[in-house]
């Protein structure tokens, strides 16, 4: 018995003592064991009692922005940054890119409608006063209507898009893997969309759709690759 | 709030939409959930991330909650699942890189753990598969089983992942008392 126990046993004792009879009996004899038993107790009973952390302030106005059903006021069309910030859109045969340049363009046309309903309401409006003929605002409600519902459509294809090219990470990790760098991609842009549109359904929905996506990918390709590396080993 | 049928009437009235009910549900239970997500992520930026689209899910979603289990639980659980994802998606620090050769400095274990900063300075420096299962089972008091069916393992790798992350944590907590001596099995 000159030997003491490795931590990684001390812990499994620790939490099923009944499991190692020979471990628990060289604690029963041994002192430095007993007292690095007693550490780890402590320490395991430490974790369970760490404190709640303070969530960072100002978390409360950004999460409400980002909730559907109030209408935000739009003070200038939607531009979205399309410079890469996390992974270069361009790298990956051009569709992040292109589902970035319909987002933009779906809160170009959801911006327009914004203002076209404030200006309806709101006489101070600069735009209204350029709507004196009840024909043109007429004319222009159905161009706003129709940028908007050019770009909902613009957000269906793309969700046909990775629908239509979901891969089995299985067959493919590959390819698999380029479709996860380009629902990565998606989500990058439609958080961008949420900044200039936090209260649009659409986007909302849309995001929340892809981030499920990517997600159930990237659970699928981990255990595929896990799989593998078992395998190799 | 002072019981469930209290709080089962904010969650009527956050699903109509009355924003003064969802705020004073997120006010209960921003630090729960907040701290679940940045002790799982490790990070500051990750966990407010993952905050934020656990509470615009969870209001999103509330047609999905039940009321089998308290919101708390509820969007508590949205938390832990959506920081799990996130730390898939971001693989954010491998076992290679992480807490080998750091340590808090403390002459001993009794040093250390009552103080929280340092506990949780000790959490981020884990690799991230050794702390989330440390993270789930001995702060969230998870069991195995369940930790198992989160991640996709078996409940042996969840418990080999745990006493590997206790011994981790214990070597960068404080010098063992057995440092100087043998350590290998009996």
């Amino acid at each position: 018995m000159s030997e003491h126990l490795t931590l990684e046993r001390l812990s499994a004792v620790l939490d099923e003592p009944g499991a190692d009879g020979a471990a628990v009996a060289h604690l029963d004899a041994c002192t430095a064991c007993q007292r690095e038993y007693e550490a780890m107790s402590r320490m395991r009973m430490a974790f369970s009692g760490l404190a709640e952390l303070e969530a960072p302030g100002g978390a409360w106005s950004r999460i409400e922005a980002a909730l559907p059903a109030t209408v935000q006021e739009a003070e200038e069309p939607a531009v979205i940054d399309l410079r890469p910030r996390r992974r270069p859109f361009g790298l990956f045969g051009g569709w992040p890119l292109q589902a970035a340049a319909a987002l933009v363009l779906f809160v170009g046309g959801l911006t327009l409608g914004m203002r076209l309903r404030q200006a309806g309401i709101n006489e101070n409006i600069p735009a209204v006063a350029s709507l004196q003929d009840g024909g043109e605002a007429a004319r222009q409600i159905d161009a706003d209507q129709a940028s908007y519902q050019d770009a909902l459509s613009r957000l269906e294809q793309l969700r046909l898009r990775t629908v239509s090219t979901a891969v089995d990470p299985a067959d493919d990790p590959a390819a698999a893997a380029a479709q996860l760098i380009y629902l990565d991609a998606l989500v990058a842009a439609s958080r961008e969309a949420l900044r200039e549109a936090p209260a649009d359904p659409a986007v909302n929905d849309f995001l929340f759709e892809v981030i499920d996506e990517r997600d159930a990918l990237n659970a699928q390709l981990s255990n595929v690759l896990h799989a593998a590396t078992a395998e190799y080993r | 709030m002072e019981n469930r049928s209290e709080e089962r009437q904010l969650v009527e009235q956050a699903r109509a939409g009355d924003r003064h009910a969802m705020s004073t549900l997120y006010h209960k239970y921003d630090r729960r959930v907040y701290s679940v997500a940045r002790r799982l992520t490790g990070d500051d930026d990750l966990a407010q991330d993952v905050a934020q689209d656990a509470w615009i899910r969870a209001f999103q979603k509330l047609e999905m909650f039940r009321g089998d289990a308290s919101f708390g639980t509820w969007v508590y659980r949205i938390a832990t699942n959506a920081a799990l994802n996130r730390l898939r998606s971001v693989s954010r620090r491998s076992e290679a890189e992480s807490s080998a050769d750091w340590t808090t400095g403390a002459a001993s274990i009794d040093d250390v753990v009552l103080n929280q900063r340092l506990l949780q300075e000790a959490l981020d420096r884990l690799p991230d598969g050794y702390r989330t299962v440390l993270v789930l089972h001995d702060v969230q008091g998870l069991k195995h089983d369940e930790i198992a069916t989160m991640l996709g393992v078996t409940v042996g790798t969840s418990k080999s992942q745990l006493h590997k992350a206790r011994a981790r944590m214990r070597e960068m907590l404080a010098p063992t008392t057995m440092e100087s001596e043998a350590g290998s099995d009996v």
